[in-house]
């Protein structure tokens, strides 16, 4: 009876400190986890704000600017309204192409944590 | 930010004559846009220096906020410019320094107090001085390679309409990046004064309004929290453009 129930104890001992050792291993990993959402969340709010304004602005300055260009080459060429237009529409592509980089680039950054850009 | 004028959002921005100076029909007067520029680089360098000056190896409470400040920048650059890019960091870390003191300052609850990134040709010159080291660099580099930066990858007949909208994004961005930085700085401050201006409004509509005061005077305070953060993240995003920007002066093929 005794010599069987000797292992006993220590098995159990065994288990304890493996089943520790799990929760522990578990309590790790739900902290990191805890942890990266926490930082993840805070960067999101942080900066989605800041992203949409990012992308607003980009888009409207790229049409400005070209509309901007087309205009004065208008007055400097004569071509009233048409360089106007033309710039115009290249502005906006170039909005477009903009916000389409920005686009890009945050995928990329989703993906791998260390490309920051 | 509290000014001479009592209700006036936006008389903090006036530039104000110290000393009117004129050169050659020029005016050059030292104005209090220059005064807060003056500031921003005393405070800037003096703190650097002094919190550097006992350079110890343990960092005492000044030296490791600088440190931290060093770490932080060169981390960024390291990281979007590579290690061969790190000759760029005195020209990132000064931007960054500059504006994260000039938005600083201009949080400073004095009278007369000026946010010198308020006004958008300050945040221009800065923008437009990223831009010519950009070209600057990128020609001195790789001569007319540096137009490839205009060549995206496309087939050929697509090149006439994709090569414009291609030097118009380009064209486009020293405008939002100095946009972007005056934006942030003049609607919070706009924002910050209309707040206070409410408690003074509410204030002299007698008891009820003495208590109302409250409201206003706790978006306030929070406005003031979230100030000092896009101050914060307005340098930062300033600098990081910076370095994406130089990125393709490095390496103008995309």
């Amino acid at each position: 009876m005794s010599s069987p129930k000797t292992p006993e104890p220590n098995d159990n001992a065994f288990e304890d400190e493996k089943a520790l050792k799990d929760r522990y291993q578990q309590l790790k990993q739900k902290m990191e986890a805890a942890n990266k959402g926490e930082a993840k969340e805070e960067e999101g709010k942080g900066s989605a704000m800041g992203r949409a304004m990012r992308m607003g602005t980009e888009f409207v300055v790229a049409v400005l600017v070209g509309t901007f260009i087309g205009w004065q080459l208008d007055k400097w060429l004569d071509t009233k309204p048409w360089l106007l237009i033309l710039f115009l529409l290249i502005g906006f592509g170039a909005g477009l192409q903009n916000v389409l980089r920005l686009a890009k680039q945050e995928n990329s950054k989703e993906k791998g944590p260390e490309e920051k850009g | 930010m509290a000014s001479g004028n009592g209700l006036d959002p936006i008389h903090q921005f006036e530039v104000q004559r110290i000393f009117p100076m004129e050169f050659f029909g020029v005016d050059a007067s030292f104005t209090n846009s220059s005064l807060y520029m003056v500031l921003t680089l005393i405070l800037s360098a003096g703190f650097l220096i002094f919190s550097m000056r006992g350079r110890a190896l343990v960092p005492g409470r000044l030296q490791s906020v600088a440190e931290l400040v060093y770490e932080f920048i060169a981390n960024m650059v390291r990281q979007i410019l590579g290690a061969e890019g790190m000759k760029f960091f005195p020209f990132v870390f000064t931007l960054f320094i500059f504006v994260l003191f000039a938005n600083m300052l201009g949080l400073f609850p004095l009278p007369m107090v000026f946010t010198v990134t308020s006004a958008l040709i300050v945040t221009f010159a800065l923008a437009m001085l990223v831009m010519t080291v950009v070209v600057g660099y990128g020609l001195y580099k790789h001569g007319f390679g540096f137009f490839k930066l205009f060549l995206p990858d496309v087939p050929v007949v697509l090149l006439p309409i994709l090569v414009p909208i291609e030097i118009i994004s380009f064209l486009s961005r020293p405008i939002s990046l100095s946009l972007r930085l005056f934006a942030n700085m003049l609607a919070g401050h706009v924002a910050l004064k209309v707040f206070a201006g409410f408690i003074i409004s509410l204030g002299s509509l007698g008891t009820l309004g003495l208590l109302a005061t409250v409201m206003p005077f706790a978006i306030g305070v929070a406005l003031t929290a979230l100030e000092f953060l896009v101050a914060f993240l307005q340098a930062f995003v300033f600098a990081t453009l910076t370095c994406i920007y130089l990125r393709d002066a490095m390496h103008p093929s995309h």
